[in-house]
């Protein structure tokens, strides 16, 4: 027997299933993982001008810089190791930690410890803040949040032995999906990301359809066909506004199922192209990571199963699970 | 749950019932306490974390970067320091790769060269590399003269022998963007620039002398 229901108890157990659906542990684990490796190239490149920026001989001094940060309370590591070598121990440190994220070495601490870690960087020296850092802070936040060592890490539980690959999604749990609460959140904040960037666009630049040929972006080199886009000035306008479309209908769309693939399918075409022709591929890396979060855990499941299947990593299915 | 002692002096009828007579035992706290709280639900911890979600999003909705660029106010909000960075675009997200403001010096060198140099270099590699050299470049134009001094201080330091005379600018780049002009190939790029004089370097005296507002060059 059913127990009797109301307008209101429906209303808010379809509220509470949308917050706290179920979510793949492989979806997490991937996610975490491709994090990890934006973490480590980004870590990587600020060597390079790790005492010009962060350092007490960097060309921003640490009292003149503090001016252009408005928040209250600036914390930093680095503002306690005024000094080359410990300035380069704590970036080492900070590397290892990167390096325990990505392999799920206590996914939520040494979260925690790199997020610290990120932000001590951008508050010492917040002029040079770009938006890979802001990025990287939010889906680092959502993400350790999340059981995301639960699979494909050193403390992952070891597969069962059978012969049938067992699939992240434990659908069969009761109650609410707690670990589902962070990732709907993150989806809701990339919409909302989408959208403003959208806004953005709208400039004088972006609806003149001339940003392909912004002198930044020219002085670096980009490979763009500057004698096509001249002779024929719609094609890059054609590009231009579709971006901006796109950027706009995104938010909406990805929410209905029948252009859910269609629109991920967009945005990963977007990102490739913009990060490969612009040279900011690591940043679109990470933006296509967050969107693994769109994707049907199920469907996610069955393709990694089908793929490690393909690559010889899981011996042929077997019998269906009861 | 009776913990109390069931033959004392406070409950004597339990003695007619024929209950045990052994010593009391103090309550156990775990047991207690999930009997008292039994018919809370953890779900219920859904409703206020759902709702405080709703409140986050519609902050990060407002002030996107951590500022509304409308209001001219900051968000006051603990997840403002995740989502802070210096504004530099209508929206407060940082744009550094695609503005157009950045820092031009020009050194006088001993031997009579003058060499010109931008604050970011085009040629430094990886573009994540040179997006935060343009970001620091961009945002050094603003009216920040302690900023332009300990840059400065740094550029000077970076040189293999003192310098005569340096002069920064911060330069921005200013076309028609309905003609074929710079930035298409071929165009000459001096046309484009605007340069605004911050200040100079006097490798004599070894003196930073801001410039005053309004110096143009």
């Amino acid at each position: 027997m059913t127990p009797p229901s109301s307008p209101w108890a429906d209303a808010l157990r379809a509220w509470l299933t949308f917050w706290f659906q179920p979510v793949s542990m492989a979806q997490l684990a991937l996610m975490r993982i491709g994090t990890g490796l934006v973490l480590l190239y980004v870590l990587f490149v600020a060597s390079f001008d790790l005492e010009a920026h962060f350092g007490v001989d960097g060309w921003g001094e640490e009292a003149a810089l503090r001016g252009l940060n408005p928040l209250a309370w600036p914390f930093s590591i680095l503002h306690w190791f005024p000094n080359p070598f410990w300035l380069w121990a704590v970036h080492v440190l900070a590397v290892v930690v990167a390096v325990a994220f990505l392999i799920g070495i206590l996914p939520f601490w040494s979260g925690s410890l790199m997020l610290y870690f990120l932000l001590s960087y951008s508050h010492r020296n917040p002029a040079v803040l770009v938006g890979m850092d802001s990025l990287l802070w939010l889906v680092l936040f959502y993400l350790l949040l999340t059981p995301c060592g639960r699979m494909f890490g050193v403390m992952a539980s070891p597969p069962p032995p059978s012969t049938d690959y067992l699939p992240g999604l434990d659908s069969r749990k009761e109650g609410p999906h707690w670990e589902g609460f962070p990732v709907r959140v993150l989806q809701l904040h990339l919409c909302i990301l989408y959208f403003l960037a959208g806004l953005a666009k709208l400039t004088p630049d972006w609806l003149a359809g001339t940003a392909f040929w912004h002198p930044r972006l020219v002085e670096t080199g980009v490979p763009l066909a500057q004698e096509t886009l001249r002779a024929h000035p719609e094609w890059s306008a054609l590009v231009i506004y579709g971006v901006v479309l796109f950027l706009f209908f995104f938010p909406v769309l990805v929410w209905m199922r029948r252009f859910r693939y269609l629109m991920l399918g967009a945005a990963v075409a977007m990102h490739l192209t913009l990060g490969l022709m612009w040279g900011h591929f690591p940043v679109h890396l990470l933006m296509l990571v967050m969107l693994l979060a769109f994707v049907d855990p199920l469907h996610l499941d069955a393709a990694l199963q089908r793929a490690l299947r393909w690559f010889g990593w899981l011996p042929a299915a077997g019998p269906v699970r009861p | 749950m009776t913990w109390w002692p069931r033959n004392s002096f406070y409950a004597p009828w339990r003695r007619s019932t024929g209950d045990s007579t052994r010593v009391p035992t103090p309550p156990r706290l775990g047991p207690w306490l999930r009997e008292l709280f039994s018919d809370i639900r953890v779900e219920y911890l859904c409703i206020p974390l759902t709702l405080l979600a709703v409140v986050h999003l519609a902050g990060v909705m407002l002030f996107p970067g951590g500022y509304n660029s409308v209001l001219n106010a900051r968000s006051g909000s603990v997840f403002s320091y995740l989502t802070y960075f210096p504004a530099t675009d209508i929206l407060g997200f940082p744009g550094a790769g695609e503005s157009r403001a950045f820092l031009l010096y020009k050194i006088y060198a001993q031997n009579g060269e003058v060499l010109e140099g931008t604050f970011p270099d085009p040629r430094v590699k990886p573009y994540l590399r040179y997006e935060r050299w343009a970001a620091a470049g961009n945002l050094s134009t603003g009216e920040l003269a302690d900023v332009h001094a300990s840059i400065m201080t740094f550029l000077v330091s970076q040189l293999p022998e003192p310098p005569l005379r340096i002069e920064m600018f911060a330069a921005r780049w200013v076309w028609d963007h309905n003609k074929f002009t710079f930035p298409w190939r071929g165009f000459n790029r001096d046309n484009a620039l605007e340069l605004h004089l911050l200040g100079t370097y006097n490798g004599l005296t070894r003196v930073w002398r801001p410039a005053g507002k309004g110096a143009e060059r």
